[in-house]
C-alpha cells in the first residue's frame, strides 16, 4: 500500500474520531441541542473515517508481530473484551454491536497508529492533520459566537460556543485534548510555522472552551493544566491553577445564571448519578451493555428529578457510566488496560528527549483532563473506544519510538 | 496477599453475578427480544426472596414490586408495596400501582408525595385531551401533594406552570368561570417564575397571562424581567411593546416592537413578533400605537 495513502488515512482517522460527537445527527432528531451539520454531511463524515479506518487496518495485516503493535495489543485487547462481553450481555444488543464493530474499527486503526508512528510522513501528517483541522473547527466556533450565527443554535444554547459540535459541553470535551495537544506540539516545534500553527490554535481553542460555559469542561481544562505543569515540573504554578480550578466551582453552586445555565440544571447530575449508581447495582457484573443504558433508564429514575430527566443516554460520570454498561468486569478490565498503557508511557517518558517528554506530558494532561470533565458528563463507551482507544495508543507509540526530528 | 486478592475478586465476581442473574429473572422484560437478558426472565426470584425471608426488607421489597408491575402483575405489586416503606420510591411504585389499575386521582397524590412530575405529567396530559377540567383537578391534587414533601424547587416550579397552562386552557373553554381560572393560572404561573427566574417561559407566561387578565403594568413588569435576563429574547420585548401600548405609552410601546422586529430577523426562538396571539383589544391598541402620527 502506497505509504501517502496510509500515513493519509491515519492522520484523517485520528482526527475524525476525536469529533466522533459531530456524527449525532445521523440518529436523527434528538432532545438535546440543535445540530449545525445536517444527517448527509454526518453520514458523509462517519463514511469517510470507516474508510480511514479501513485502510489503516489493512495496513496491519503483516504487522500484528512488531514490536509496538504488541506494546499496544493487550491494551486495546482488554479494553475491547470488556466492550464484547458487556455487549453478549447487553439489554440492547442492536445498538451495542452496532457500536462495538466501530470500536474494532477504532482499535484497529489505533494499532495502525502505534505501528506506522515511527514513520515520519505518518507522524508528520499526523500532527498537521490534526492541528490543521482543529484549527478550523475552533476558528469557526469562535465566528460563529462572535457573529451569533446559526441563530437558532446560538438562542438554544444560552449563547455558549458550541461551533460544529451540538452542546457546549460536547465541544469542550472535545477542546481540553486538542488545547493540550496543540500547546505540547508549540513548545516542543522546531520550525516557526509549525510553532505558529500549534500556539494559534491552542490559543482559540483556550478562548472557545471559556466561551462554551461548560463548568465540566472548565474543570477539565484546569485539571489538563495542573497535569502538565505538574509533569513538567513546574508545581507551584500548578497549586495556583488548583486554587482557579475551585473558584469556578464555588461560583457555579452559588449562582448557575453567571455560567449561562437553567435553574433546572443545578441538580440534574445529581440524579443522574444516583440513577446511574442504581442501575451499575442492579446489574453489576457485565452491566446492561454499551450504549444500553437508555433501554434500561426507566426502572432507576430518581422520581423527583425534574422533566429534564424524563430520559437519558448516561449518567453524566463517565466511571459510573463505565460501570452500569460494562459492569465490574468491564471495569476492572479497563483499569488493567490503564495500568498496562501507564507502564509502557512511564518507561518512555524517563528515557525520552525533552522534546518528547513535553509531547507526553501535554497529550497525557489533556486526557487526564477530559477524564476530569467525565466526572459530570461523557458516556463511558463511547470515552473508551473512540478517545481512549487512540489517544493510548499515540501516548504509547510516541514513548516507544519518540518522535522524529523532521515532524516538528 | 496475591491469594486473599485472588479469592476476593472471586466471590465479588461471584455475588455480582447471582444479583445480575436475578435481575434478569425479574426485570428482563425490559431487554430487547432477542437478548441474552430476555431468556433468564422468571418468576423464581419472588419465591426465592419470599422463602429466604429477604423479602421484609423494604429495599427488597420495592424491587420486586417494580419487577411485578412490570411484568403486568398488580396484585403481587400491591402485597409486597405494603411494608415497602415511604420515601420517594416507594410512593412512586404505589402511583404506578394506582395508574395501572385505573385510579388516577390516587396515582397524583402518590406521585405528588414522590415529587414524580413525569409519571404524573404522563397520567394528566393523557386525561386532558378528553377533559381538560378534570386534568385540571389532577394537576391541583399533584400540586397539592407535592407540598407535603421536600421536593426540588425546579419540580415545583414545572408543576405549578403546567398547572397554570391548565387552567389558562380551561378558561379558555368556559367564559362562565373564566376570570376566577385566569387569575388561577396568572398565579401559577407567577409561583413558577419566582420559583426558577431563569426559565423565559415561565416570566414569558406570566407576561402573556396577566394581559389576559387585564393587569398590563403587571405583565410589563413580568416582560421586563425576562427581556433583562435574556435581552435576545423577541418574545419578551415583544409583549413589552403590547403592554406600553395598553397602558397608552405609546412611545416605549412603539421603540419595543421597532426592537422586537430587529431581534427577530437574527432569532428563531421567536414565537410571535407581530403579536398576533394577544386578544383583540391589545393587538388594537398595539395598532393605535403604531400607526402614523397624522400631519400637524
Amino acid at each position: 500500500m502506497n505509504l501517502l495513502a496510509r500515513a493519509a488515512a491515519i492522520a484523517w482517522f485520528f482526527l475524525a474520531i476525536g469529533c466522533y460527537t459531530l456524527l449525532a445527527p445521523i440518529d436523527g432528531p434528538s432532545s438535546i441541542g440543535a445540530p449545525v451539520l445536517s444527517r448527509s454531511a454526518a453520514i458523509v463524515l462517519a463514511a469517510s473515517l470507516v474508510i480511514a479506518a479501513l485502510v489503516a487496518a489493512a495496513s496491519l495485516r503483516a504487522a500484528l508481530d512488531d514490536d509496538g503493535v504488541r506494546t499496544a495489543r493487550p491494551v486495546l485487547g482488554l479494553w475491547l473484551g470488556a466492550l464484547i462481553v458487556a455487549g453478549i450481555f447487553s439489554v440492547l444488543p442492536g445498538r451495542s454491536w452496532s457500536f462495538l464493530a466501530l470500536a474494532i474499527l477504532s482499535a484497529a486503526g489505533s494499532l495502525a497508529l502505534v505501528r506506522w508512528w515511527r514513520v515520519p510522513v505518518v507522524a508528520r501528517a499526523l500532527v498537521r492533520t490534526y492541528l490543521w483541522g482543529g484549527l478550523v473547527l475552533v476558528a469557526v466556533a469562535l465566528l460563529m459566537d462572535v457573529t451569533h450565527r446559526p441563530e437558532s443554535v446560538y438562542a438554544a444554547n444560552l449563547g455558549r460556543a458550541t461551533g460544529l459540535f451540538v452542546t457546549p459541553n460536547q465541544f469542550a470535551a472535545w477542546l481540553v485534548p486538542f488545547l493540550a495537544t496543540a500547546s505540547g506540539v508549540a513548545l516542543a516545534a522546531r520550525t516557526r510555522g509549525l510553532r505558529l500553527l500549534a500556539a494559534g490554535g491552542a490559543l482559540l481553542a483556550a478562548i472557545d472552551l471559556a466561551a462554551t460555559f461548560s463548568l465540566g469542561g472548565w474543570l477539565g481544562g484546569c485539571a489538563a493544566l495542573l497535569a502538565a505543569l505538574w509533569w513538567l515540573g513546574r508545581r507551584r504554578v500548578a497549586a495556583l491553577g488548583a486554587l482557579i480550578a475551585v473558584a469556578l466551582v464555588a461560583i457555579a453552586i452559588v449562582n448557575p445564571a453567571v455560567v449561562r445555565h437553567r435553574q433546572s440544571e443545578r441538580f440534574v447530575r445529581f440524579d443522574a448519578i444516583r440513577a446511574g449508581m442504581h442501575m451499575a447495582a442492579l446489574f453489576p457484573l457485565t452491566g446492561v451493555g454499551p450504549l444500553a443504558y437508555p433501554r434500561a433508564y426507566p426502572l432507576v429514575r430518581v422520581p423527583s428529578s425534574t422533566e429534564d430527566a424524563a430520559i437519558a443516554e448516561h449518567p453524566h460520570d463517565v466511571t459510573i457510566s463505565l460501570l452500569a454498561e460494562t459492569g465490574l468486569a468491564g471495569l476492572a478490565a479497563i483499569v488493567a488496560g490503564w495500568i498496562l498503557a501507564g507502564r509502557a508511557i512511564v518507561r518512555g517518558f524517563s528515557r525520552a528527549t525533552p522534546q518528547t517528554r513535553t509531547l507526553i506530558a501535554c497529550i497525557a494532561a489533556g486526557i487526564a483532563g477530559r477524564f476530569v470533565h467525565g466526572f459530570v458528563d461523557l458516556v463511558g463507551a463511547l470515552e473508551l473506544a473512540y478517545v481512549w482507544f487512540p489517544f493510548a495508543a499515540l501516548l504509547i507509540a510516541l514513548a516507544r519510538d519518540g518522535i522524529a526530528p523532521e515532524v516538528l | 496477599m496475591l491469594r486473599i486478592a485472588t479469592a476476593l475478586g472471586v466471590l465479588v465476581a461471584v455475588v455480582a453475578a447471582i444479583v445480575q442473574v436475578t435481575s434478569y429473572a425479574l426485570l428482563g422484560s425490559v431487554a430487547a427480544q432477542p437478548s441474552v437478558p430476555a431468556l433468564f426472565t422468571a418468576a423464581w426470584p419472588f419465591d426465592l426472596f419470599a422463602d429466604t425471608g429477604l423479602a421484609r426488607v423494604p429495599a427488597v421489597r420495592r424491587e420486586l414490586a417494580r419487577a411485578a408491575l412490570l411484568r403486568g402483575e398488580p396484585a403481587r405489586a400491591a402485597t409486597l408495596l405494603d411494608g415497602a416503606g415511604t420515601g420517594d420510591a416507594a410512593e412512586d411504585l404505589r402511583g404506578r400501582l394506582a395508574a395501572a389499575t385505573n385510579d388516577p386521582g390516587d396515582a397524583v397524590q402518590h406521585f405528588g408525595r414522590a415529587g414524580d412530575i413525569v409519571q404524573a405529567r404522563v397520567l394528566i396530559d393523557a386525561i386532558a385531551e378528553r377533559d381538560p377540567a378534570g386534568a385540571l383537578r389532577l394537576a391541583v391534587a399533584f400540586d397539592r401533594a407535592t407540598a407535603r414533601r421536600d421536593v426540588p424547587a425546579a419540580v415545583i416550579a414545572q408543576s405549578d406552570w403546567h398547572e397554570g397552562e391548565l387552567a389558562a386552557a380551561v378558561a379558555a373553554q368556559s367564559p362562565a368561570t373564566s376570570a376566577a381560572l385566569v387569575r388561577e393560572s396568572l398565579a401559577k404561573y407567577e409561583a413558577a417564575a419566582h420559583l426558577d427566574p431563569t426559565q423565559d417561559a415561565y416570566g414569558l407566561s406570566v407576561g402573556f397571562e396577566a394581559i389576559v387578565a387585564g393587569d398590563a403594568a403587571r405583565s410589563r413588569d413580568a416582560y421586563a424581567h425576562v427581556a433583562a435576563v435574556d435581552p435576545q429574547s423577541v418574545d419578551a420585548v415583544t409583549g413589552l411593546a403590547v403592554a406600553d401600548a395598553l397602558t397608552g405609552a405609546c412611545g416605549p410601546a412603539r421603540d419595543a416592537f421597532a426592537r422586537a422586529q430587529a431581534l427577530a430577523t437574527h432569532n428563531q426562538r421567536t414565537l410571535d413578533p407581530a403579536a398576533s396571539g394577544y386578544g383583540i383589544a391589545a393587538q388594537e391598541a398595539l395598532r393605535r400605537c403604531l400607526a402614523p402620527e397624522p400631519p400637524r
